[in-house]
């Protein structure tokens, strides 16, 4: 009974100092304190969606503290995400910007022909041949004369080598089997420019007597037949000295056109002389 | 002796809920094992020893906690007095009447949570979800937590049992 007395006693005054502690305006105060420990030694709880709820009861002024911290990171992850955005944005800007040139170029284009896209290169024969994604469906025969148009300008990049329904190899005038009639200048001398399996051609045989200037345009030939003639190729970057035992003098050619990061390229339908029309066209 | 064996169960216990609430809530909903605890040692222990933790108890609850200081050391205080005021008409070490018990105590406590904090902090939210989960959650876990209770007990020889 006495027990029954004093436990009933305790339960009231327990309830009691609840009670006043319910009436006391105390909660925010042991919110605060509760907060900042565990702020200071586990703070991991103010990152989450629980943040709201833990600071729930604690003055507008302390959870201001809190929340701009949290803010603060928040901002900065989005900071960091925007940032990428915009490094996206401008990468498919200047793409945009890219083919809109290209496209317009096109437009001005003399020849007839069909846009593709470079789809694979072969990593170990880089200057060698580049596949494209346009074929015989697509009316892509081959030796076709294949340009690039970059910086506003149409260069010479090679011409068709294989030509499957849906894909096509392309030569490149960088390959060291590629030898193509040149005309040094407009119309002028014609000579035999050969891949070297880099970004540049050769030209090794150029009479001695014929007056040569580094930074020289050079073009297909009008007798190149199996390229478009005068179709820009590049300059003439460096010029050897003449060897004493032979009376030719050779050079480099820089191509015009940026081999290494072709990305879309113009196949042009010009006419073959009939001995360059593979058999199967021919039938 | 008794009482510092008794505080250090209770640590335990709260550093056990911290750690389930952390990485085993269901969806963010956990058995309320504080709860489950103090009908527990209300059940077994002496009337004035479970009123008293149930107190401390509630208050450790209300400081880790969000509601108004004092909410659930009054509710914690009013279940544990309930129970030792019908723990003589029920059989407690029967694991269906602990389980229909703690259920029962489950929705008292969210009630009376609900009203205090609707009354005295002014934000209280009326959860359904948590009213239908948390109290089935509570009678799954409360053989277990009553049988380690007596068990402690037990160990300790501290049956007290009216």
């Amino acid at each position: 009974m006495r027990e029954k007395e004093s436990f009933n006693i305790a339960a009231a005054i327990y309830a009691a100092i609840s009670l006043a502690l319910l009436l006391f305006p105390v909660s925010g105060f042991v919110h605060t304190v509760r907060a900042v420990c565990a702020y200071s030694l586990y703070p991991a709880i103010y990152y989450g969606e629980q943040a709201d709820f833990f600071l729930r009861g604690v003055p507008e002024n302390f959870r201001k503290i809190f929340s701009t911290e949290q803010e603060n990171r928040n901002l900065r992850e989005k900071v960091k995400s925007l940032e990428l955005e915009l490094e996206n944005a401008r990468a498919s800007v200047s793409e945009a910007m890219r083919l809109r040139d290209e496209m317009n170029l096109g437009k001005t284009l003399k020849w007839q022909g069909s846009w593709a896209r470079v789809s694979d290169r072969d990593s170990r024969n880089w200057y060698g041949f580049i596949t494209i994604n346009k074929g015989t469906a697509d009316g892509v025969r081959i030796n076709d004369t294949v340009i690039s148009l970059q910086s506003g300008k149409a260069s010479l990049i090679g011409r068709v080598y294989e030509a499957n329904k849906n894909f096509s190899r392309i030569m490149l005038a960088g390959n060291k089997a590629c030898s193509i009639i040149v005309s040094l200048g407009h119309n002028g001398k014609e000579v035999l420019a050969e891949g070297t399996g880099t970004s540049k051609m050769k030209i090794v045989y150029i009479p001695e007597d014929f007056p040569l200037s580094d930074g020289m345009e050079v073009f297909t030939a009008p007798s190149a037949s199996l390229y478009v003639p005068n179709l820009r190729l590049g300059t003439l970057s460096k010029i050897y000295k003449r060897d004493s035992e032979v009376s030719f003098i050779s050079a480099d050619i820089e191509l015009s056109a940026d081999l290494d990061s072709l990305k879309e390229v113009y196949v042009i339908r010009h006419k073959l002389p009939d001995d360059l029309i593979p058999p199967a066209e021919e039938n | 002796m008794r009482t510092l064996a008794e505080a250090f169960f209770w640590i335990v216990l709260c550093l056990f809920c911290w750690q389930w609430e952390k990485y085993l809530s269901i969806s963010g909903f956990s058995p309320d094992f504080i709860l489950i605890t103090v009908l527990a040692a209300a059940s077994f222990s002496s009337k004035t020893r479970g009123s008293s933790w149930a107190f401390l108890l509630g208050l450790y609850s209300d400081v880790r906690g969000s509601g108004p200081l004092g909410a659930n050391a009054l509710i914690f205080t009013a279940c544990a007095w309930l129970v030792q005021s019908v723990s003589q008409r029920f059989d407690f070490f029967d694991k269906f009447t602990q389980a229909v018990a703690v259920f029962l105590f489950s929705w008292v406590a969210y009630l009376m949570g609900w009203v205090l904090t609707a009354l005295f902090a002014h934000g209280s939210v009326f959860s359904i979800k948590y009213l239908c989960l948390i109290p089935f959650f509570n009678a799954i876990a409360a053989p277990f937590v009553f049988f380690l209770v007596l068990g402690f007990k037990s160990f300790f020889r501290f049956y007290e049992k009216n």
